[in-house]
């Protein structure tokens, strides 16, 4: 069982987690759901397809999703991506210039997770 | 008193996010002592709320979702009220302050912030559902409290005012009369004047005191209450004192003659033969001296005088006590109190004629509850129907869902806004449909069951229909797991009225399996229409058939064969008849897949079958292909025909006409040596003679 080292590994914050989540077997329960959520992809996809409204919803769950499992590094990222995507008063994205930068930001923290959760979990 | 607890396994809660995940973790925090729900999307939400909002004692909600986001599910649910029922905790990764706001400003109870942590969320969802449960508690019990104090008033007030009609030697009816026309009266007073103060509270207060007013006769002694004969002038004056004796006795009441209710009853009786013009007793009021609640009460206690049975006058027709009253002969009123009696005077009438004492009894309970409901709501400022009204509901739901389920129907509920359909349990096991679904119109899974164009047509037809004429029915064929199925469909279209005409709401309505009915009648008109051997269609029908067509197309150049099996007897006597049966099924077969599907092939009887062709153009390389096309052997057995050909070249020759040529020409080539066919072209109509000798002509005959 290495809740711990996998939570060191991706630099998140396990005693958080499980302060809010309860038990480890909760954790790995949801960390499952996690690793299973297409969310990502969706994000990507949105983003290629330039649907940007899409692309604010997926940043935005995905941001939901990082903070409450508590992966401090993605949850910093998509809060970033979510903020630039946000549609202003016009419906368009806040800060388009950013979204390439913010997204590798967030598919390096992405690959980082799954690289620990193979080796760790 | 002890803080409610609301009965936790019993609340119901649902969880509206688009993320699986995330309802997963709010679902496994909150644990198994709430029933849970989930909606995937703000609209499923919404038509949880409307088709089972009562159930539902708080909703956890997302505020980003795709197509309608929780605002709008927030706006929605003000729209229908049922903010004010379901408390709503908003949850969501959201940050923005001005969102926030916005959940709040449309009624959020409370906001859970990400990341979720599993005490909190259990916290929160507890408090919230303890400060409801206590809310309504409150409202409940102070309705009961009302309503109790209000009904043993009431029925106190009515002990008493029996006594002194049982001592006047009435029959207790007066004093219900003036109680309804005291209420009836005010009311239109309240409405025609827009009079604040006559709240319902102060009506319901004045309609109870009016039994009072006459409680002071028990001080006049009987000889003189009930003396058949005119009073003298003594006697009078002696009657004259129940008011002031009476309003007397109230306010020596110990302890409570400051009670609204005992103030209200002094002045009744005191002033209730006070006139307007000042010529009444005992104080001799004039005009707005004397208080309303006396005004009407005199008003109402000189109408039933008239129009009841006294000792010593019959009674006056309703009409013409009205007129009585209006024209001054009982004493001057205030104008406007008359105007409000002439106003709701059909409405007295009936009102007052029906009143027994029962009516009475059941008039005045729902009286006292709608009242208690009002006072207790506004009491605590929240617009919720009682949990009498929902229990009421939630019991017609049952029984509408369970004879739904024993008469196999599928229901629907369909609203235009927002676009949802709901359909009953049963409908969802038998159709294998969900629940509630959203834009049924564009759902893949009713144009799957139901077929698109029958989607169109059904909303069509709906919406083509008036407010008069609301129902449209029809039979379609669906298709239920892959099976082809025939519903009967009957739908009510709901319109309601708005400044801009009507406007269509939705519908109602309810589907039939009617398959195996609709089969049951298909394989019997199938067999009335065939021939159970061959499969072809029988002569009856194939005649009618052949008319039709003719009719549709009186030009059309038809065809009539009539086909005859060659030595068929030997076939029957030699192989049998099974072996018979078989030989005539296969030649059905070879005739049929001769022709296109769209001729008449028949068995006419035994082994003699026809073909009816309409045919562009000459049809005698057409009657030789079809002669051709029928092999000479069947399984050892030698295969021959023989076929009379009527056509028709030009004109309009009836069926039998035809029929009759085409047999007539099968007995001749039968006569001349079998094996061949033929064939006539008729231009006009034979006369009976020509076709009685036709089998001596032959110039088109055409030998194959």
């Amino acid at each position: 069982m290495s809740v711990d080292s996998f939570y060191s590994a991706v630099g998140g914050d396990a005693a958080s987690v499980r302060g809010r989540l309860m038990t480890d077997e909760r954790i790995m329960k949801f960390m499952g759901m996690f690793l299973a959520d297409p969310t990502y992809e969706n994000l990507a996809n949105s983003l290629q397809e330039g649907d940007m409204e899409a692309a604010f919803r997926a940043s935005h769950t995905l941001k939901g999703l990082a903070d409450n499992m508590g992966l401090t590094g993605l949850h910093k990222a998509a809060y970033d991506l979510t903020e630039a995507l946000r549609p202003d008063d016009a419906g368009a994205p806040t800060d388009v210039s950013r979204v390439p930068d913010l997204l590798a930001q967030v598919k390096l923290e992405q690959e980082r997770i799954l690289a620990a959760a193979e080796a760790e979990l | 008193m002890s803080e409610p607890q609301p009965k936790r396994a019993s609340q119901t809660i649902l969880i509206v996010d688009d993320v699986p995940m995330n309802r997963a973790m709010l679902a496994d925090m909150l644990g198994d002592e709430y029933n849970i729900i989930e909606a995937e999307t703000g609209a499923e939400a919404v038509a949880i709320m409307q088709s089972r909002g009562d159930e539902i004692s708080l909703m956890l909600l997302d505020i980003v979702m795709p197509e309608m986001d929780g605002l709008e599910v927030l706006a929605i649910m003000n729209q229908h009220g049922h903010i004010h029922e379901t408390p709503v905790i908003m949850v969501s990764a959201e940050t923005k302050t001005s969102v926030i706001e916005r959940a709040y400003a449309l009624g959020a109870t409370d906001f859970i912030s990400r990341p979720f942590d599993a005490s909190i969320v259990r916290r929160r969802v507890l408090n919230t559902l303890m400060l409801y449960a206590k809310q309504k508690t409150l409202v409940q019990m102070v309705e009961d409290q009302i309503y109790e104090r209000e009904k043993s008033v009431s029925l106190m007030v009515s002990i008493l005012s029996q006594i002194v009609e049982f001592r006047n030697g009435e029959s207790g009816l007066h004093v219900l009369h003036v109680n309804t026309m005291t209420e009836l009266l005010l009311q239109q007073v309240a409405k025609k004047s827009g009079r604040t103060d006559l709240t319902p509270e102060v009506i319901s207060r004045i309609a109870i005191a009016s039994s009072l007013h006459d409680i002071g006769k028990i001080a006049i002694p009987e000889e003189i209450l009930n003396k058949p004969g005119r009073l003298t002038d003594e006697e009078f004056a002696l009657m004259k004192t129940h008011s002031a004796v009476g309003s007397e006795m109230l306010k020596n009441l110990p302890n409570y003659h400051h009670e609204p209710m005992v103030q209200t009853a002094y002045e009744i009786c005191r002033w209730h033969h006070e006139r307007y013009d000042g010529r009444g007793y005992p104080d001799g009021l004039k005009g707005d001296e004397i208080p309303l609640s006396a005004q009407v009460v005199a008003l109402a206690d000189v109408y039933d005088a008239l129009t009841s049975v006294r000792v010593y006058k019959d009674a006056i027709p309703h009409e013409e006590a009205i007129q009585m009253i209006v024209n001054g002969e009982c004493g001057a009123f205030d104008p406007f109190l008359l105007e409000c009696m002439t106003d709701i005077q059909a409405d007295l009438r009936e009102q007052l004629s029906v009143s027994s004492l029962s009516d009475h009894v059941i008039r005045e309970s729902k009286r006292v509850s709608e009242h208690a409901s009002q006072i207790a709501h506004e009491a605590t400022d929240d617009p919720m129907p009682s949990n009498r009204t929902l229990e009421m509901l939630e019991h017609e739901r049952t029984k509408f869902d369970f004879y739904a389920t024993m008469s196999n129907e599928v229901l629907f509920e369909y609203t235009e806004d927002p676009p949802i359909a709901v359909f009953n349990d049963w409908s969802t096991n038998k159709l294998g449909l969900p629940e509630v679904v959203a834009n049924p119109y564009e759902s893949e899974q009713l144009k799957e069951v139901f077929g698109e164009d029958n989607l169109e047509k059904l909303s069509t037809m709906l919406r083509a229909t008036t407010p008069d004429a609301p129902i449209v029915q029809f039979d379609m064929k669906g298709t239920v797991r892959g099976e082809p199925r025939w519903f009967n469909i009957a739908a009510r279209a709901m319109w309601t009225e708005t400044k801009d005409g009507f406007k269509y709401q939705g519908s109602i309505g309810k589907i039939v399996d009617v398959h195996e009915n609709r089969k049951r009648m298909t394989a019997l008109e199938e067999r009335a229409t065939h021939d159970s051997l061959t499969g072809l269609t029988n002569h009856d029908f194939a005649r009618k058939l052949i008319r039709e067509r003719m009719e549709a197309n009186p030009e059309g150049k038809f065809v009539l064969m009539i086909i005859d099996m060659d030595h068929f007897k030997e076939a029957n006597d030699t192989r049998g008849h099974m072996f018979g049966d078989k030989v005539l099924i296969q030649l059905a077969k070879w005739l049929r897949d001769s022709v296109r599907d769209s001729d008449v092939v028949a068995r006419v009887g035994g082994d003699e079958f026809l073909i009816c062709m309409e045919v562009e153009g000459d049809p005698a390389p057409l009657i030789e292909r079809i002669y051709k096309s029928i092999p000479n052997e069947y399984d050892g057995f030698p295969v021959s025909i023989s076929m009379g050909v009527a056509s028709v070249e030009d004109g309009n020759i009836p069926y039998d006409v035809l029929f009759n040529q085409a047999d007539i020409l099968l007995y001749e080539m039968k006569n001349s040596g079998r094996g061949g066919y033929v064939h006539k072209a008729l231009d006009h109509a034979p006369d009976i003679r020509e076709v009685s000798t036709l089998s001596a002509i032959d110039s088109n005959e055409e030998e194959a």
